[in-house]
């Protein structure tokens, strides 16, 4: 396989430039390679490689000083944000970034929390997965209730691309004909256990309005030739995917987009390059390239290319845009609307219902499922809309038995105590919700006037809170989800709604939103900036809104397209 | 703890065959025995207890789990490494009230029976325990909560320690594939493997 080559001065104008690495810029990058161009991957962190560097793979947790715990200390002066991610622990926390290098502002009144991930692959290593189309219901919402502006695309658009796109990653997961969730290309689904087999036909009868499915994730279960020709394999359910597979059963940079685009020959990654701002010519009314800081040495660098993929995730990309100031742009490259830094949403997982179940002790399972029960949205055209709230949201959860670590604090000493721990306890199944936020123009992204980075760079100021349209929505979901547990007959239902800060569903998206409108939105409908055309914007910045469901597939729908209809621009000698 | 080094090294080497990939094992190896050596938690860090917080830490540690077909809890390091994780993961005032329960309950054996909680019968000890959960006189939510917070660490030292882990319970490192619903006689025991811990 043809190894791509690691750059750092050059003076070379690249057919392309993509900045970011993770699940859009691999993306990106693979699309232009294969199409040809010389690109040039720009990525602010170090390199990772796929299996040489997953250093904690495969170590079993007592390896581990405190048994897979992180120090306090070292989280209380580095990760106090980024340990409340569920899937940071000692053998994940490499790849997560130091609340002390990456400083960011947030109002008193308005925390979020930025989930940062800076190196070659970014979170394509730590996502979690889980993979759904949006709908048509999902495209037209805004035009329909009137909350932000409406998508210039419609599902019918970007289904091809969808089709495209998933036959590479592949996705585990069944096709369940559901109007809001569109069916795709699908390897065969996880299997359910026995209790939620029960508990999906239960609920066929008692709740017809709100299947019960196997969620759909970026996992191998068949593996296709276009999979095994770059050496991905078969998952094997360890659910210990954020420290790196190996097996590259699931997508990330790493197993997939990364060796396609290196096997053409035409992939060169530029690491350790912090990227300050896009180079604007006023003259040609294009961008030119991108000037860096080393990551290390905080030296100055710039790269020349013929286009510019921005794909550093969205608010990695705003950040970028904020401060590629220039005469005709001085708020921002092709923030002519001023809209830039605006309409920034998340999911809202604000509630989680648990309940356990009597029964069933003859049963069990094999493995850990990277892939839940998943509940998708009911509410999905205003007709079927909640009176209290605009929008709707999906459940998803699992069924699972009780084990040593919940039971710890059991009453109980003795060989009576340990031989109860010897067993599973009882089954206990949870439900928690993934809510659709609306936009909002008051929640905005801004540089902050005076506070800068190491590098250099200002620092992004963040202003998002929750509108009471979320929270109501959130009180709905608890409630629904122990109705649909009281009906099943399942006991001790426990209700959990709480408040914490958007940014944990790690969605957050809109900062650049697409529209058909130079006047109200930064991109058109190919995630092209409509002030400059050379200019892409394709990850989670250019959504109007964040639908339902998890968004990473559709920032690959979207990049993919968007490559297309660029290299046909610059063929054509328009761009 | 070089004993230990094995058991990844096995992981791995049975992964990479799986994986046609013995060329790269080389460098996997090198990162395994490099991370387990650089483990050493019963020595790194100690200093929260005094002795004698110790000793009724570890004749807890054996009422909790105790030695039986299978090593217990004093066996495979516990009484180390609660107080390693206490000192390391926890907070302050966590490792404080983790101190004075065990204070209270070296108080309460010696006012009871004159003597040192660790030199009580374990049907003694466990007696003393099990009111402390029950929260009898003169044990309070005071040292219930504390009590537990040990308890569980107790536990979840045991289960993640390599015997705990594989010859109490069944560790399974590569499932290989997820089936939904197999006879629990078919495994015999609760997984120690856990996705997230």
């Amino acid at each position: 396989m043809t190894q791509h080559r690691y750059v750092n001065e050059s003076a070379e104008v690249y057919d392309a430039i993509v900045v970011g690495s993770g699940i859009t810029g691999g993306w990106a990058a693979k699309e232009l390679c294969e199409k040809g161009l010389k690109t040039l991957m720009v990525e602010r962190g170090r390199v990772v490689e796929h299996r040489k560097d997953y250093t904690t793979e495969a170590k079993p947790v007592w390896e581990y000083p405190n048994r897979m715990k992180v120090a306090k200390k070292l989280i209380d002066e580095e990760y106090a944000i980024q340990q409340q991610c569920y899937a940071f622990h000692d053998g994940t926390k490499h790849f997560f970034s130091s609340d002390k290098d990456y400083p960011y502002h947030t109002e008193p009144d308005a925390p979020f929390s930025w989930i940062r991930a800076n190196q070659l692959g970014g979170k394509s290593l730590l996502w979690h997965r889980q993979s759904y189309r949006m709908s048509t219901f999902d495209f037209e919402a805004n035009a329909k209730d009137g909350h932000g502006n409406d998508w210039p695309i419609r599902y019918e658009d970007l289904a091809p691309w969808y089709d495209y796109v998933e036959r590479f990653v592949g996705i585990s997961g069944n096709a369940d004909g559901l109007p809001q969730l569109p069916d795709g290309i699908f390897q065969p689904p996880f299997e359910m256990t026995a209790p939620e087999r029960d508990f999906t036909a239960l609920m066929k009868d008692k709740h017809p309005d709100k299947p019960v499915i196997m969620s759909r994730c970026a996992h191998l279960t068949a593996p296709q030739k276009i999979q095994v020709d770059l050496g991905r394999m078969q998952c094997m359910a360890r659910n210990e995917c954020q420290k790196g597979c190996s097996f590259g059963a699931y997508f990330s940079t790493q197993s997939a987009t990364l060796p396609a685009a290196a096997r053409t020959g035409n992939l060169y990654i530029a690491p350790n390059s912090v990227v300050e701002s896009v180079i604007y010519s006023e003259q040609t009314q294009k961008a030119v390239g991108v000037r860096v800081i080393d990551n290390d040495t905080l030296e100055q660098r710039e790269y020349f290319g013929k286009m510019v993929f921005l794909c550093a995730s969205t608010l990695g990309s705003t950040q970028i845009m904020l401060n590629s100031t220039s005469k005709r742009f001085p708020t921002g490259i092709a923030n002519s609307s001023g809209v830039l830094g605006h309409y920034l949403m998340d999911h809202n997982y604000n509630a989680y219902v648990t309940a356990s179940i009597e029964g069933y002790e003859d049963e069990y399972y094999i493995g850990r499922r990277p892939s839940s029960l998943y509940i998708p949205n009911f509410h999905f055209e205003p007709k079927r809309y909640h009176k209290a709230f605009k929008r709707g949201y999906a459940l998803a959860g699992s069924a699972a038995r009780a084990d040593w670590q919940g039971l710890g604090a059991s009453d109980g000493f003795g060989t009576s105590f340990k031989n109860m721990l010897h067993n599973p306890g009882k089954w206990g199944i949870g439900l928690g919700a993934q809510g659709e936020m609306l936009p909002n123009r008051d929640n905005q992204v801004q540089l902050h006037p005076t506070k800068k980075d190491k590098w250099g760079m200002p620092q992004l100021s963040i202003n998002c809170k929750w509108s009471e349209n979320e929270t109501l929505m959130m009180e709905h979901a608890a409630e629904v989800s122990v109705k649909m547990f009281q009906d099943a007959g399942f006991g001790d239902i426990h209700a959990n709604v709480n408040y914490a800060p958007p940014g944990l569903a790690i969605h957050e998206v809109g900062s650049a939103r697409m529209g058909r409108d130079p006047k109200e939105s930064v991109l058109n409908g190919y995630n092209q900036a409509h002030d400059v055309p050379n200019l892409f914007v394709t990850d989670g910045a250019s959504y109007c809104s964040t639908g339902v469901g998890n968004p990473s597939i559709t920032f690959m729908a979207l990049t993919a397209r968007a490559v297309d209809y660029a290299v046909k621009e610059f063929n054509a000698g328009r761009l | 703890m070089q004993s230990q080094n094995p058991s990844r090294r096995t992981m791995l080497k049975r992964m990479l065959l799986g994986l046609g990939l013995c060329a790269s094992e080389g460098v996997l190896l090198n990162n395994a025995v490099a991370a387990a050596m650089s483990y050493d938690a019963a020595t790194s860090q100690t200093g929260l207890f005094t002795l004698q917080e110790r000793a009724v830490l570890k004749a807890i540690c054996e009422c909790v789990i105790p030695r039986t077909d299978t090593p217990g809890a004093v066996d495979v390091g516990c009484t180390e490494f609660v107080e390693h994780q206490l000192l390391v993961v926890f907070s302050a005032d966590t490792q404080q009230d983790c101190k004075s329960v065990l204070q209270s309950i070296y108080q309460r054996s010696a006012i009871d029976t004159g003597k040192s909680f660790e030199l009580l019968t374990t049907d003694a000890q466990i007696a003393l325990l099990e009111k402390l959960e029950a929260m009898q006189q003169p044990f309070s939510q005071e040292q219930y909560g504390p009590f537990k917070q040990l308890k569980s660490l107790i536990v979840f030292g045991y289960y993640t320690s390599m015997p705990g882990a594989t010859q109490e319970l069944t560790y399974q490192a590569v499932p290989g594939r997820f089936v939904g619903s197999v006879p629990y006689a078919d495994i015999g025991s609760a997984y120690s493997s856990k996705d997230y811990y």
